[in-house]
């Protein structure tokens, strides 16, 4: 065998090449690409459901005094985004496991060696999954409007693509689902666990919002500190008539930027003063 | 050149690094040498910013390598077996760390050629084999044709063929002028690689020497037996010879040869029954010199260290 390599190299580290670096990986999972699929199929298909269930319901009964109508276009457009939670947990997972592998297979000594500068290899991480979680539920929106439209017409109910409503499913649903990812990657970087990850996770979105949910009956200002958990703030945000929020929209989009900040500059400092 | 300047890792109240300074010279392979435990991983992780020094200081090239700007030139490290994901086939984890620094596909390919796992396209790393994940390993420290190349153990696992090619690869790189620093808990490896060797026991550096100096270090032994041992010792020990009594028979001489303590016993007129001249190997002088820093003794005494030494 020889010994000896003849292509002489510049090797200069770069965050693009450090991006470039992380997509290979990321891509080149079928973990990845699995992930993407469930959160876009189930998204798609609770819109389906719901869509479907609230039509026949309404076609068999009048709407009755006093109840709102859940056929008119405004609750049709939220109905498309009744997945979002699922597609935040999942997504979310997707950034959890981004992080915590380099952790649980080891290759955090070959990602840090090839680029020491460990913030460097977070923002690339922090990049990557926003554009991807981003790009995932704007495709998986855009998907589902256009299966349930001729669902919709089906059971006389309208939707509107260009409606504030539909849009806010489109865009804020889009922003709730990366700040569910950047939360799990920085879980990913505090607990480097993929389970302890992942429990955290799912604690954050479904379990918190359950108990607190629960202590409201015992304290008004519950009320207000349920209103700033992760899962209301994307609900509000995105479908505002189901899940009204006493914040103003400011306040709102000032809650999803601490929750997506905060956990990441805590992952940060950890990633860079801790040994791997 | 790698240069330790009182270095020291602790974990909690255990201290795994106590206070070690040590250079690597480039054009040379030196022995990182230590029984498991000794603090020899720990080390190397902290010369490569893995792991951060509780005290002291350690530069690569005479800058600090969390800094460096072209680390896979700087340095190549072998640290971990198999420090892959495991649903990764070898080409793609070499390619991603390859894009990081901007180094070309073809580089990738020469790497996996010259390790031997260009076959092995479509298989994943967690299915390979110890062996195998040390070829990539030494495939990933090689990408970028580093200054510095730091192995961890670099044979364990490998076949014959593996290691003597792992041992002409350091020859090769330290021949160009690299800096090559390779750690191994074998003595016998080290005896046909290196040239200089640093020897480190419960995280304290006990030896820093060219190979060649180590195994002199020790004065040559002698085992003389005889009935009658008295006026041996006498004349012995007037020229300033260190003896030591093993029982009433037996006599351990260390420094003059063997021709030299029989002439010493011809003209004291005694008969000798046993003159031999103990073996002393580099797996003795290591053995010796580590024989109280090891961090898990075995219960059973190896007899080349009873017969050889003691």
């Amino acid at each position: 065998m020889s010994t000896h390599l003849a292509t002489p190299t510049t090797g200069k580290v770069t965050f693009g090449g450090v991006l470039r670096s992380e997509s290979i990986r990321f891509f080149s999972l079928n973990s990845t690409r699995v992930l993407i699929l469930v959160a876009v199929v189930l998204n798609m298909g609770i819109a389906v459901l719901g869509v479907w269930g609230v039509g026949s319901l309404a076609s068999e009964a009048p709407p009755m005094p006093g109840v709102p109508d859940m056929t008119s276009p405004e609750f049709t457009a939220e109905l498309l985004g009744s997945g979002l939670a699922f597609s935040q947990l999942i997504l979310g997972v997707l950034g959890v496991l981004l992080m915590s592998g380099e952790f649980t297979t080891g290759s955090a000594v070959s990602t840090f060696l090839a680029s020491p500068q460990r913030l460097r290899v977070l923002g690339a991480k922090a990049v990557l999954i926003t554009i991807l979680s981003a790009l995932a539920q704007l495709i998986s929106s855009v998907l589902t409007y256009l299966v349930c439209l001729p669902l919709a017409k089906n059971y006389n109910m309208k939707l509107d693509f260009f409606g504030s409503h539909f849009q806010n499913v489109l865009w804020y649903g889009a922003l709730a689902v990366v700040m569910a990812a950047l939360i799990g990657l920085a879980l990913g970087a505090i607990l480097r666990n993929s389970a302890g990850g992942i429990t955290s996770l799912v604690a954050l979105f479904f379990v918190l919002p359950l108990v607190t949910g629960l202590l409201t009956m015992l304290a008004d200002w519950v009320q207000n500190v349920v209103q700033f958990l992760p899962n209301q703030l994307g609900m509000s945000l995105a479908l505002p008539l189901s899940s009204p929020s006493d914040l103003e929209l400011w306040q709102q989009l000032v809650g999803v930027a601490g929750w997506t900040l905060i956990p990441l500059i805590l992952g940060a400092w950890l990633l860079k003063a801790r040994d791997i | 050149m790698i240069q330790a300047q009182q270095l020291t890792k602790r974990y909690g109240a255990k201290t795994v690094v106590d206070n070690v300074s040590f250079t690597v010279q480039p054009g040379m392979v030196t022995g990182f040498l230590g029984p498991n435990g000794a603090g020899k991983s720990t080390t190397m992780r902290m010369i490569v910013g893995l792991a951060k020094p509780t005290a002291g200081q350690v530069a690569v090239n005479g800058n600090n390598f969390r800094s460096s700007k072209h680390p896979l030139t700087e340095v190549g490290a072998l640290l971990e077996a198999k420090s892959v994901h495991k649903s990764l086939t070898a080409r793609t984890h070499l390619r991603a760390m390859a894009a990081t620094g901007g180094i070309s596909r073809s580089r990738v390919d020469e790497a996996l050629e010259l390790t031997g796992l260009s076959q092995l396209n479509r298989k994943k790393v967690g299915g390979f084999s110890l062996g195998m994940g040390q070829r990539l390993g030494i495939a990933s420290a090689l990408l970028g044709d580093p200054q510095v190349l730091i192995l961890d153990e670099p044979v364990n696992g490998l076949d014959p063929e593996g290691v003597a090619w792992v041992r002409n690869l350091a020859r090769q790189q330290a021949a160009e002028g690299k800096t090559v620093f390779i750690s191994s808990h074998l003595m016998s490896e080290m005896a046909q690689t290196a040239d200089h060797l640093i020897v480190i026991g419960r995280g304290r550096i006990l030896a820093d020497a060219p190979i060649s100096e180590f195994i002199d270090d020790g004065l040559r032994q002698t085992i003389v037996r005889s009935s009658n041992l008295d006026p041996l010792m006498t004349v012995l020990a007037a020229e300033g010879v260190q003896l030591t009594r093993l029982d009433s028979t037996t006599l351990r001489v260390a420094g003059p040869d063997s021709e030299s303590i029989g002439r010493r016993a011809l003209e004291s007129g005694i008969v000798l029954s046993e003159l031999r001249p103990l073996q002393r190997t580099l797996e003795d002088a290591y053995m010796e010199l580590t024989r109280d820093e090891v961090e898990y003794k075995s219960q059973v005494q190896h007899d080349a260290v009873a017969g050889g030494t003691h």
